[in-house]
């Protein structure tokens, strides 16, 4: 055991801490979830990959850096401390790429994954459907195969950035006969294509991070089909996957918001409870317990360890975490805590707000905790179906 | 940056597993409770020859002189099987000896290493001593200065313990200049030192009790029916074990991290000790409450093992600091502008 950084490491910090100083947007950005917010986002994107930044741990032939995890985390940690803008693309950078690494075509990586880098193509993933959320398998979005076509119909909801993205990857039903898991295929298709309609869908805080996908007789080629017909589920599991799962939620995300939280309690301290200080530590503790435990996972996993179910106990973790630390900004805020998210003059307040309205979904997306948890009780701890 | 553990480490760890497996089931624990023997004697001799009592003695006063991160496996370990004897106490006592000036008039030094003599530590922070009555002496507190009693030199009451495993002494003594072995000016930090080992060497043994108490509560759910199934099927159940596997992956890796921290002498090793002493104190908390939920009515019994596991979470809990004493010992440290709290900070 050895905890500290190589000096290899350390100068990578510095690259990366040199690279952002001068190129993070000094005005914070609007939201991704609006048009403008959106576009602004997808500049930063394309800025990112001129510093070759955007899929630091993809191979170098795809554009990446060929990173492993620990300097994944090394670069985590000073892109938020540079307060750098949200990943507009983080469906297709940290989903659907590494999927397409896996399971693609070279074709299919020659004609993506380029637009992926750049920020030319943002992608928007299209799981659920009304009948079909937890319960994934009970999909009937349907995609028949017609000559070199696939012809699609049915509905997705929940897809996020299909609002404003361009293109979507998503599982749907090929063979009509078939059951839950079976005949099921991964496709990937432009939201602009003929047929396609989408509906935005406002969210809580009246943006439209997410939106319904309708078919009708969407006619999509066959080189968009992502391994073979009928392996759709499997790829999907793989791209819903253990290391995906340690990456969609990065420990420096919520190490900043243990910080600013911090900070908030010292500027409010005179009037909150000691009650508000313990639960403070409390969240700093389990930001830090959040970083040790991705730093070990990923020492396990670089030294060619197993992995396990450990995106289930990442997921509860971290979405508990990240609502408790709003929740608690919220009551020291006191007034404040009121605000709508456009109010113009506390800004401070209004990040929490939307951080706090936010974190609501986290213990929702990406399988809710209670499918996580039935996850834990069955695959690690072997209690019975 | 590594965070694994050598192959060596493990294999150290499997040996004491092994032992445990052999020789400490709850038969055995149980045995000594009715017995007038205060230790396991077999068992006993078999700890030393593996090399524990003295592992933290530097190799020149005739120990192993391993580090923490080399021992914070085994005593996870140990605490999977409640393992009844004081183990880490007495390692704990042969931790400070490179402190202490050569005193070769009882010749105790080696004797500790080799196990043939006990002594144990008692820090101001913990009102009662373990396992007194089977010391030949004491390294004790006043002030802060560090004292050396014999048996004969202090008295020891004996009080009633929660577990029954873990009798429990005051220590009444006089202090003596003669029997001083460090002026206050120079313990002060030895005994803040002994205080952050022993908080280590409790939260690593509440680990192992915490996949103790949740592995007895898996086996049971799953062979207990009721309604025609077993009741650990049941998601309400399911959900209740669900949430102590993952608040124990994430106490894991602070603990060993405090580990790395205290044989490093890194200067975040206070608060790193203090989060594992938090972490592991509440995971098993929890964990001792969701057993004997999960295993109703004869989870409340005298007969079942349950009771071991948790009476001894209970009595580690309130040891070497309870989580609200090391919260305190935090708060200056987090709640300030120059606190490492934030992304870059875990390995400051």
């Amino acid at each position: 055991m050895d905890l500290r950084y190589t000096k290899q490491q350390e100068s990578f910090r510095k690259e990366i801490r040199k690279w952002f100083k001068s190129n993070v947007p000094k005005e914070k950005l609007l939201s991704f979830d609006t048009k403008e917010g959106f576009e602004q986002h997808r500049n930063w994107e394309k800025k990112l990959s001129e510093g070759r930044w955007t899929a630091i741990t993809w191979p170098k032939i795809y554009g990446g850096r060929d990173c492993d995890l620990i300097e994944w985390l090394i670069f985590e940690e000073e892109y938020y401390l540079a307060n750098s803008p949200g990943r507009v693309n983080q469906n297709g950078i940290f989903l659907l790429g590494p999927t397409l690494i896996e399971y693609g075509t070279d074709e299919q990586k020659e004609r993506f994954l380029p637009e992926m880098i750049s920020g030319k193509e943002i992608w928007s993933q299209a799981w659920s459907e009304p009948n079909a959320g937890s319960d994934l398998a009970a999909l009937q979005c349907k995609a028949i195969r017609k000559g070199d076509k696939y012809i699609i119909n049915g509905q997705k909801t929940w897809s996020s950035r299909a609002s404003f993205a361009d293109w979507a990857f998503g599982l749907f039903r090929s063979d009509p006969n078939s059951n839950r898991h079976q005949g099921l295929s991964f496709l990937l298709f432009p939201l602009n294509a003929e047929g396609i309609t989408i509906r935005p869908i406002s969210q809580l805080d009246g943006e439209q991070g997410f939106a319904e996908i309708f078919f009708e007789n969407a006619e999509v080629p066959v080189e968009n089909l992502v391994g073979n017909e009928g392996d759709g589920w499997s790829i999907t599991m793989a791209t819903a996957g253990f290391e995906r799962g340690l990456m969609l939620r990065s420990p420096a995300r919520f190490q900043l918001t243990a910080r600013k939280l911090v900070n908030l309690y010292l500027n409010k301290e005179k009037n909150a409870s000691s009650g508000i200080r313990e639960k403070v530590i409390q969240c700093c503790l389990d930001a830090e317990a959040y970083a040790l435990n991705t730093y070990w996972t990923a020492c396990k996993l670089i030294h060619g360890g197993k992995i396990g179910f450990e995106a289930s106990t990442n997921k509860i973790f971290w979405s508990e975490l990240d609502s408790e630390m709003h929740e608690l900004a919220i009551s020291l805020l006191e007034a404040e805590g009121s605000l709508g998210i456009n109010d113009q003059i506390s800004s401070e307040a209004v990040e929490w707000i939307k951080g706090f309205l936010f974190s609501l979904a986290g213990p929702i997306y990406a399988g809710t905790n209670e499918i996580q948890r039935n996850i834990i009780a069955e695959r690690i701890l072997g209690l019975p179906k | 940056m590594d965070f694994r553990f050598t192959e060596e480490q493990i294999s150290f760890r499997d040996s004491l597993k092994k032992l445990c497996e052999e020789t400490c089931k709850t038969s055995s624990i149980r045995s000594l409770w009715n017995s007038l023997e205060r230790l396991d004697q077999a068992r006993w001799s078999k700890l030393i020859d593996l090399g524990v009592v003295g592992s933290l003695i530097e190799k020149d006063e005739g120990g192993l002189g391993l580090t923490d991160i080399d021992l914070v496996l085994m005593a996870e370990e140990s605490g999977y099987y409640a393992l009844p004897e004081p183990l880490w106490e007495v390692a704990l006592s042969g931790s400070i000896l490179k402190y202490i000036p050569n005193n070769n008039e009882e010749n105790w030094k080696a004797r500790l290493a080799n196990g043939d003599f006990f002594i144990l530590t008692c820090h101001e922070i913990n009102k009662f001593t373990p396992n007194a009555d089977l010391a030949d002496a004491f390294f004790l507190q006043d002030g802060d200065g560090l004292y050396f009693a014999t048996k004969e030199e202090a008295k020891i009451i004996e009080r009633d313990g929660l577990d029954p495993s873990q009798p429990i002494f005051e220590i009444k003594w006089k202090p003596k200049k003669s029997k001083r072995l460090m002026h206050r000016s120079e313990s002060v930090e030895v005994w803040q030192e002994i205080l952050n080992r022993g908080a280590l060497f409790t939260s690593a043994q509440l680990l192992g009790l915490t996949q103790k108490v949740l592995d007895l509560s898996v086996d049971y759910v799953k062979s207990r029916e009721q309604f025609g199934r077993a009741i650990g099927s049941f998601q309400a159940v399911k959900h209740l074990l669900a949430n102590i596997q993952v608040k124990l992956e994430f106490a894991r890796p602070v603990v060993y991290k405090a580990a790395y921290s205290l044989a490093s002498n890194s200067s975040g090793r206070y608060r790193d000790v203090s989060y594992a002493k938090i972490v592991s104190s509440q995971v098993s908390k929890l964990a001792s409450k969701t057993a004997i939920q999960s295993h109703g009515a004869i989870g409340y019994t005298w007969e079942s093992d349950l009771q071991i596991f948790m009476k001894r979470i209970w009595f580690l809990d309130v040891m070497w600091g309870s989580s609200v004493w090391h919260l305190k010992r935090l708060e200056k440290e987090i709640l300030s502008p120059s606190s490492e709290i934030g992304p870059g900070g875990t390995f400051v």
